[in-house]
């Protein structure tokens, strides 16, 4: 059960012909939730041999309700109460969806000899009757892994004293997903406008389809699979973990933009059609590496963590291998509005930034002119001499190219933990490198935009005021217009207001994530104090950054086919200390 | 094996309590949402299937001639407005006629455009499921009108299309086989009919008449009672068929067409007094007997801005007038919204308006403390203001500027709905610095004149929005007339719209008729100075979203553009004949539509 109450109040109001009466509000939403869950299990040994087995039944029915009432011109004093006069007048709505139904079979068997030899099988059938349509509201996801202890073997006795412990698994298996919203492979009719015929008319509401159905949307299904191996040296001293990895995603479900001209969209609103779009693989490495040990009474482990990941879009072929533009920088005002930063295409990774390649800065009017121009522009010096990447003489939109990779090539880590009498000290390092990121705030900082807001990057620009040839693209120029009135042209060759390389940097960093110093208050003093524990630290976060990023934060993260994008409504990582007290009774 | 039996052989299932209050459910086969309409059972009558018509017209209004496509895009385009406000790229781009593939206004056109068509395209799958399904015998004539509201609205939304966004428009024959728009026959069912490339222009104009054509035969003998009177009937669609043969230069069937609207349409024009107040959400004047097609606005406070159902629209607030600020003076000026266009001063010339600009003197009235909009320290110069007057009451300029603009300090506005009325100021969005050098008229028409229409309930305006009317017609038909040789009866027609104008009786020769095609108007300037039929259609639909269309068919941008020169916002105009004609396709649907690829309009 979960309920959600409110009370809204607006009070009056009157500016002449625009007047509202008070209007308290009450909205309220419950859900009900069912869960069925039958298991039968089954433990038993021969001898070496272990067996466990499982099976069983799951549902989940989802029952929602949800009311939402507003009264105008209530009577007594203005309260959350509906207590009606005879000028109020009441607005209700509400809805009840009693069809949430989730069903799965699922049954797994755990067998292994002597602790040595592991295999688990499972399988799972799953089904989502509020997602899928009939037909595709099943999905079948088995896997399997099997593990070997190797050095539990009689044979690896000799090899015990620099490696104690090695192990090695493999898996593989089937995960479904259904993340997405209910009842897409239906057609509906909702309100979407109103319209009347005379003057002081009766209002006559406005049903329309407001999404087109997909009847064949279905399950997600990652394909998995891993190999691995678990070890330790040196009496565990040294320890390691490493993973390969093949993860590939089938059926990828996705909300993809579909065309204005469908008429699906209101201004300003993209429509978008969830399908199944293709194949997407991920293949990697992962690897931990530590060193723990002593020395005297110091106790330190020293860990290492990187992950190698690549990730490469196979096939899109549920939608005619056409590529998916997503991802932009909007704030509105124009800059770059309705200009997709990054690009998706079959055979490479994902969400790559796609846009005019920018080769450097006009250093002369002259070389300005010569160089490939877009219609109805005319590039001068301090512009962006952007790339005529077909080589037709001129720019237009067939002269984008990719222009950087937001899919980092290498995630790692440090971790070092110290222990030292009472003290302790533990810091987490994290980085990625290999990664680009497009700066889609420097457009707005280092340019004019709107109704005057603007930053001090913008005194860097190239030929404004004194300023003559510098590293940051020219703004404008001051035009005289037919009246006399001097008129600043802005942005004629669309340096800040076209997606670009200009904007796209290094994204790698190495942080300080976490450093925490603690002292544990010695057991004589405890016992003075009668307490069980005590523990006095101090802790910071985000601590330290180094990035050759010029933005606030390199670590940005976004969708699948929009990461990587940096925007000027996005927070940054925080900054906190902490001191704290644990105390134990 | 006996000790098998006692292993450990657990059932996980709460059986006893929960077999009790669930049980195993069958497999439903497809669930629907009881809370919304759905396709298997709606509509399952004929009310429920005339709410699916209502998008349809909604969408006239609220995303056609709501704000964007007419106050922002084609008031700029053509300069009716000067645009002072400098916050916006797109919007600037209009006022300079040199757009980019990312213009927003030119998106929401699009945009706009083809949202009608989806609507028309559900209403009619829903008529076809209706007629299948749930129809009863005797409903017949109330489905195809319904029917054939659709087929004109879905033209309507056509016309504008092709006419924005088609590569060419239709001249002595040629240019039909230039890129027109996309044609979306029905409602997309799936990803794959989302793609489509664009038709040629012959094809889309094909299109829009076989529309029309079916709906003259649906709407046939159709009145709506007076409720309903809002809604298309044969004349309508008559008028906009007569109009699209205008527009494709098929002269013949233009004048028989329209011809056919003036004898037996039972429209005329309305006198004048009624047509001065006719653009400003009187409900007297709405629906008069000149008016062809609107479509109704309604301050509406009870749904606000962002509801859907929300009747109004949201011109009023980007051409808000101007007027004086709270000490008197034109440099503190407020507007009664955002404020951030107004009437192209080069309007007032072409209207005949040749008084210089202003100075201030000292109000004689003036107490001497607390100067305020009512008690201003400096005022007009009272001679002006009196010659003002004098030009206005004998029809020295032409009286259609009164009813396009407010003049400042001799027009005055309100700001509590109508208690107090304070001066109309110069316009406020001017810079400054710069503001005397301008005469910055505020719009009259469609303008909300008696509040102020930037609070919570802005989209409240209640002007209604003429989409097709006699005096249109009149000049549609002289111009066929002109374009086939009648000379003689293209002169009267547009006389008859003149006489209007100056209080004259429309069907008797009066002493303002034009004595020729090429007499001199009341514009000095090469493309209206000595051209009747141009000028009539530019002061008499000022401001009505038609002007626009006849400098394209007309191909008379470059001159417009050097006669207009520049705007406040954007500088000099960038006029360029081989771009600024045609909108671009809107660059989200070319990274959307991969049949559109390749399709981009000339010049961008």
């Amino acid at each position: 059960m979960d309920e959600d109450r409110n009370n809204i109040f607006r009070d009056r109001f009157d500016f002449g012909q625009v007047k509202s009466p008070e209007q308290p509000g009450k909205q309220s939403a419950s859900s009900r939730q069912l869960l069925h869950n039958s298991v039968l299990s089954y433990a038993q040994s021969f001898g070496q041999h272990n067996l466990k087995a499982l099976a069983g039944y799951e549902q989940i029915t989802t029952r929602r309700s949800s009311v939402n009432g507003i009264q105008t011109a209530v009577a007594l004093e203005p309260s959350y109460s509906f207590f009606p006069t005879s000028a109020s007048t009441s607005i209700v709505s509400g809805n009840v969806d009693d069809n949430g139904f989730l069903k799965s079979y699922f049954g797994r068997i755990n067998y292994d000899f002597a602790g040595k030899y592991l295999f688990t099988a499972s399988v799972r059938r799953d089904a989502n009757f509020q997602k899928f349509g009939p037909g595709n509201q099943y999905g079948l996801f088995p896997s399997a892994s099997v593990g070997w202890r190797v050095s539990d073997e009689s044979f690896f006795s000799p090899l015990q004293v620099v490696l104690s412990s090695f192990k090695l698994r493999a898996s593989y298996g089937l995960l479904g997903n259904d993340n997405i919203d209910s009842y897409l492979f239906l057609s509906t009719y909702d309100m979407v406008s109103a319209q009347n015929f005379s003057p002081g008319g009766p209002r006559n509401l406005g049903f329309s389809q407001k999404s087109i159905p997909n009847q064949n949307i279905r399950w997600e299904t990652v394909y998995e699979g891993n190999v691995g191996i678990d070890a330790e040296l040196l009496q565990g001293k040294v320890y390691l973990t490493a993973d390969w990895y093949d993860k590939t995603t089938r059926d990828m479900l996705y909300n993809l933009p579909i065309p204005n001209s469908a008429g699906f969209s209101g201004p300003n609103v993209t429509t978008r059609f969830t399908t199944n779009i293709g194949s997407v693989r991920n293949r990697g490495l992962e690897m931990l590496l530590g060193y723990r040990d002593k020395l005297r009474s110091l106790n330190y482990d020293i860990s290492f963590t990187g992950a190698f990941n690549r990730n490469k879009v196979l096939n899109l072929d549920n939608i005619n291998e056409n590529p998916i533009n997503a991802g932009d920088n909007g704030f509105g005002y124009g800059v770059m509005s309705r200009q997709n930063i990054s690009r998706t295409q079959a055979g490479l990774p994902f969400g790559q930034f796609f846009g005019y390649r920018a080769l450097g800065i006009y250093q002369t009017d002259d070389e300005a002119a010569a160089g490939p121009q877009f219609a109805g522009k005319k590039a001068r010096a301090g512009d962006l001499i952007f790339e005529d990447a077909n080589q037709d003489g001129q720019l237009n939109a067939d002269d984008r190219v990719f222009m950087g990779n937001p899919n980092p090539l290498f995630v790692y880590g440090f971790n070092l933990s110290l222990n030292w009498k009472g003290f302790d000290l533990q810091a987490l390092f994290n980085g990625v490198a290999g990664v680009d990121l497009f700066n889609g705030v420097s457009p707005y900082t280092s340019y004019l935009f709107g109704d005057g807001n603007t930053s001090r990057d913008v005194f860097g620009a190239s030929f404004l005021g004194d300023n003559g040839l510098t590293d940051q693209p020219r703004l404008g120029y001051l035009d005289t217009d037919a009246n006399g009135n001097v008129r600043f042209q802005n942005d004629p060759n669309g340096n800040y207001t076209q997606v670009n390389s200009y904007f796209v940097e290094k994204g790698g960093y190495l942080k300080l994530k976490n450093l925490q110093l603690g002292y544990n208050l010695p057991a004589r003093w405890l016992s003075f104090l009668h307490l069980r524990e005590s523990r006095i630290f101090l802790m910071g976060n985000n601590l330290l950054a180094f990035t050759k990023y010029s933005g606030v934060d390199p670590e940005i993260g976004g969708g699948v086919t929009n990461r990587g994008i940096d925007r000027p409504i996005r927070y940054p990582q925080v900054r906190t200390y902490s001191l704290g007290l644990n105390l134990g009774f | 094996m006996p000790n098998m039996m006692s292993k450990k052989l657990t059932i996980g299932c709460l059986l006893g309590l929960l077999l009790l209050s669930t049980q195993c459910r069958e497999d439903p086969d497809l669930v629907v949402k009881v809370d919304e309409y759905n396709t298997a059972n709606y509509p399952a009558n004929t009310d429920q299937l005339f709410n699916v018509l209502i998008p349809v017209y909604g969408n006239v209004r609220r995303n056609i001639y709501g704000r964007d496509l007419t106050a922002k895009l084609l008031y700029n385009l053509d300069h009716t407005s000067n645009l002072a406000f400098a916050g916006d790229i797109s919007w600037i781009e209009a006022a300079r006629n040199n757009l980019n593939t990312t213009n927003a206004y030119a998106a929401d056109a699009w945009t706009g455009g083809y949202t009608g068509i989806k609507n028309a395209n559900a209403f009619m799958d829903r008529l076809e499921f209706y007629q299948k399904t749930y129809a009863k015998p005797g409903e017949e004539a109330t489905l195809n009108a319904m029917k054939g509201e659709a087929h004109f609205l879905r033209a309507l939304h056509y016309f504008l299309l092709i006419n924005l966004f088609g590569e060419s428009y239709l001249r002595n024959g040629a240019g039909g086989d230039k890129m027109g728009v996309p044609i979306i026959r029905s409602v997309a069912g799936s990803l794959a009919d989302t793609q489509v490339p664009r038709s040629t222009v012959g094809e889309v104009w094909s299109y829009i008449i076989a529309d029309l054509e079916e709906a003259e035969t649906l709407l046939a003998g159709k009145v709506w009672p007076a409720a309903e009177r809002g809604r298309v009937n044969e004349w309508a669609v008559k008028t906009l068929l007569g109009k699209s043969y205008v527009f494709t230069e098929d002269w013949e069937q233009a004048r028989t067409k329209l011809r056919e609207v003036i004898d037996r349409g039972g429209k005329r024009l309305m006198p004048f007094p009624k047509y001065r107040n006719a653009f400003n959400g009187d409900p007297a004047n709405e629906y008069n007997e000149e008016s062809i097609f609107e479509i109704n606005v309604e301050r509406d406070l009870e749904f606000p801005t962002g509801d859907v159902r929300n009747q109004s629209t949201l011109i009023g607030l980007v051409i808000a007038p101007s007027y004086l600020g709270a000490n008197g003076t034109e440099e503190s000026a407020a507007a009664l919204g955002f404020g951030n266009e107004f009437v192209h001063d080069k309007n007032l010339l072409r209207y005949g308006f040749k008084q210089p600009l202003w100075t201030l003197v000292d109000n004689p009235k003036y107490t001497g403390r607390n100067p305020s909009a009512l008690n201003p320290a400096r005022i007009i110069d009272p001679e002006y203001k009196k010659e003002s007057l004098r030009l206005r009451t004998e029809k020295a300029v032409d009286p259609r500027l009164y009813v396009a603009a407010l003049q400042p300090w001799v027009d005055s506005v309100s700001t509590d709905g109508g208690k107090t009325w304070v001066p109309v100021a110069r316009y406020k969005e001017i810079p400054v610095a710069e503001r005397r050098q301008y005469y910055g008229w505020s719009f009259h028409k469609f303008a909300t004149l008696d509040y102020a229409v930037n609070g919570f309930y802005r989209r409240n305006d209640a002007s209604n929005q003429y989409v097709l009317r006699l005096a249109d017609v009149y000049l549609l038909y002289a111009e066929a007339n002109a374009r086939t040789g009648n000379d003689a009866l293209a002169l009267e027609y547009i006389n008859k719209v003149k006489r209007r104008a100056y209080s004259y009786p429309v069907d008797a020769p009066s002493p303002v008729d034009y004595p020729s095609l090429t007499a001199p108007t009341n514009a000095s300037d090469p493309v209206l100075g000595n051209n009747p039929l141009r000028y009539e259609r530019w002061a008499e639909l000022f401001g009505e979203a038609h002007w626009w269309f006849d400098v394209c068919r007309w191909r008379i941008g470059r001159q417009e553009a050097d006669y207009y020169q520049t705007t406040v916002a954007g500088g000099n105009i960038q006029w360029d004949d081989n771009k600024s004609y045609v909108l671009p396709i809107p660059s989200t649907e070319i990274n959307t539509n991969s049949a559109i690829a390749g399709q981009q309009n000339p010049g961008y």
